[in-house]
């Protein structure tokens, strides 16, 4: 039984919570009961976090309660666009539907060559970009704009052909069973090789490579790239940016993993100005593509009034900013699709895309 | 009782091997109107308490391809499954093959056409073989009494309403609701705890000829610079299209 004490913190915190036709605290206090009660705003949550983190209890409501009752709802009915993503998932391995030999296409398009993991067997950093880092058109860009900033670093980087969807948004939205496939597929495959660290810009796989992958046996030093630049920044010389930026925290990154600072560390490098929404760090809003969100953008439509992207890029847009610069991948096609629906003129970057810039 | 008719088709995702005289695919699928099919079946089962059997033709190297889409069924609430293997041989001559077995269901489903071939003629076949009536380009099914009512899709939004005597053979074309979600843990538990019965049946082969003839490569002209230079070019085109 969890210690809840009904405070409503939770409830209250939710970004979503007025849509919710069952609250978290609603959710929890029917969970200790042996209750389950839902219906399909059981699929708003984007796994942010703010419930779990603000809980006076300490109770895992993003982790536990809310993917148990999601793994019940998932067998009766099942948004479309969810349960097309998931065949997806089990089918091919992304949720695109697209072929595996698809995943390491980015390579080709690169000026340099990259090493597969599976021809050279060892390597210094085992680069994991993730499925939106491999396979989305825009997403793609950032994955290539890291490999070419580890090349400026005479980097011994390689890429994995076999990789498959790392799962972190299975797990949240109640598929365990897929979640538990993947992780063990995944798992068997990198330690059949050797590297010293794994770097990922996809902040969902970095947080289930980092917290839940050693459940499956893995045992790495699991970096976000925000990380793995900060701790390599001598490497880097700069020239001055004349933007004003405003910096986006992930919650996977942020308060999910406590790492408020990487990113910041690049921003001062560069020189930018750097000015901070009203809710920053700790309290971030979230972009609204976790736990599958990125992936139920009708349903989410269909029961709110503005989406997280939306108005997070509102929030940014009226700072006067020339760039909200984020470090979760998925942050950019949210955010940039928010930023067509409401007409607005800002510019949203990668960490690695800004110091690219700075670069030249 | 219904049966379902799941035929294995190519991925067409993972793509093809295209030869001169062969198509080779990486990886086999259970053609998506033969699920939706298994579909309107388990809701069938559901409203109507019907049994539903699901039958898998497969082609020898699409044979152990077929298993998951058949455990799918029976996860969803399929009473049971068979599978059978043809030779790539003619939809003539697989209705041949499988009439016996299915003259004893009173409503049978499966997908409209399939995605290798189009031609959807498979159901008419079958019912013409089993001399039942046949109803393609349906999207949905309730039964009434010796009755099946059906909608059949005309296109443009309008839809034909038909009432047929059982027994019926319908092609399915689409989906009233969103397809059942399996989690796979449940697939895995079907998989572990059910069983797939394999049905001998004497299939002829028939004359297949395959060609691949390969369309003469069009001009293809990249036009660069900026969006208002290529459109001037793009426009310069046209216009000497169209005078």
């Amino acid at each position: 039984m969890n210690p809840c004490i009904q405070c409503g913190m939770c409830s209250g915190s939710c970004p979503y919570g007025e849509s919710l036709d069952f609250t978290p605290r609603m959710l929890v206090l029917m969970s200790n009961f042996g209750e389950v009660r839902f219906t399909d705003t059981i699929w708003l949550c984007s796994s942010c976090y703010l419930c779990t983190f603000r809980c006076p209890s300490r109770i895992k409501i993003t982790d536990e309660v809310l993917p148990k009752i999601r793994e019940i709802a998932l067998e009766r009915e099942v948004p479309e666009e969810l349960s097309r993503t998931l065949m997806n998932i089990m089918r091919y391995g992304n949720p695109f539907g697209l072929p595996q030999r698809e995943r390491v296409g980015w390579v080709k398009e690169l000026e340099f060559e990259v090493p597969f993991l599976e021809d050279v067997k060892r390597t210094d950093v085992l680069f994991i970009p993730g499925c939106y880092g491999s396979y989305h058109s825009r997403c793609r860009e950032v994955t290539k704009t890291i490999a070419r900033l580890f090349r400026m670093m005479d980097l011994d980087f390689a890429v994995l052909k076999g990789e498959r969807c790392i799962g972190d948004h299975c797990r949240l939205l109640g598929e365990f069973g897929l979640f538990e496939e993947l992780a063990a597929k995944n798992v068997k495959l990198l330690n059949r090789y050797e590297f010293n660290k794994i770097v990922t810009p996809d902040a969902h796989a970095f947080n289930s490579l980092k917290n839940e992958y050693p459940k499956f046996g893995l045992s790495a030093n699991v970096l976000h790239h925000s990380q793995f630049f900060a701790e390599n920044i001598e490497n880097f010389e700069f020239d001055k940016l004349d933007y004003k930026v405003t910096y986006h925290d992930p919650c996977f990154i942020g308060r999910w993993n406590g790492d408020f600072q990487s990113s910041r560390i690049i921003l001062e490098r560069i020189g930018v100005e750097l000015v901070e929404m009203k809710r920053n760090r700790e309290n971030a809003l979230c972009c609204g593509g976790g736990g599958g969100g990125i992936w139920l953008d009708s349903l989410v439509r269909s029961k709110v009034k503005e989406r997280l992207s939306e108005r997070r890029v509102r929030e940014a847009y009226e700072l006067g900013v020339d760039v909200i610069v984020t470090s979760c991948i998925l942050d950019i096609p949210m955010f940039e699709d928010a930023i067509k629906v409401l007409n607005l003129d800002v510019r949203v970057m990668d960490i690695s895309e800004i110091m690219m810039e700075a670069l030249r | 009782m219904i049966c379902v008719i799941v035929r294995a088709v190519p991925d067409l995702v993972e793509g093809l091997e295209i030869e001169e005289r062969d198509v080779r695919p990486y990886r086999y699928i259970a053609n998506e109107l033969d699920e939706y099919a298994v579909e309107h079946a388990v809701s069938l089962k559901e409203k109507y308490n019907e049994r539903v059997e699901v039958i898998g033709i497969a082609s020898e190297d699409a044979y152990d391809e077929i298993d998951e889409s058949l455990y799918m069924a029976i996860a969803k609430g399929v009473d049971k499954a068979y599978k059978v293997k043809i030779p790539k041989t003619t939809s003539y001559k697989i209705a041949d093959a499988l009439s016996d077995f299915l003259k004893k269901f009173d409503i049978i489903l499966t997908g409209t056409l399939a995605v290798d071939e189009f031609y959807g003629v498979l159901g008419a076949t079958i019912a013409d073989k089993l001399d039942i009536p046949y109803v393609g380009g349906v999207r949905s099914i309730e039964i009434e009494g010796d009755s099946v009512i059906v909608k059949k899709e005309l296109g443009g939004g309008a839809y034909l309403v038909l009432k047929v005597k059982k027994p019926a053979l319908f092609g399915i074309l689409s989906l009233e609701k969103p397809p059942r979600y399996v989690p796979i843990s449940k697939l895995r538990s079907v998989m572990r705890s059910a069983e797939i019965e394999e049905l001998k049946v004497k299939v002829e082969e028939d004359v297949l000829d395959v060609r691949f003839l390969e369309p003469p490569k069009p001009e293809v002209e990249f036009i660069d610079g900026d969006p208002e230079e290529v459109a001037e070019k793009l426009a310069e085109i046209i216009r000497g299209l169209i005078s």
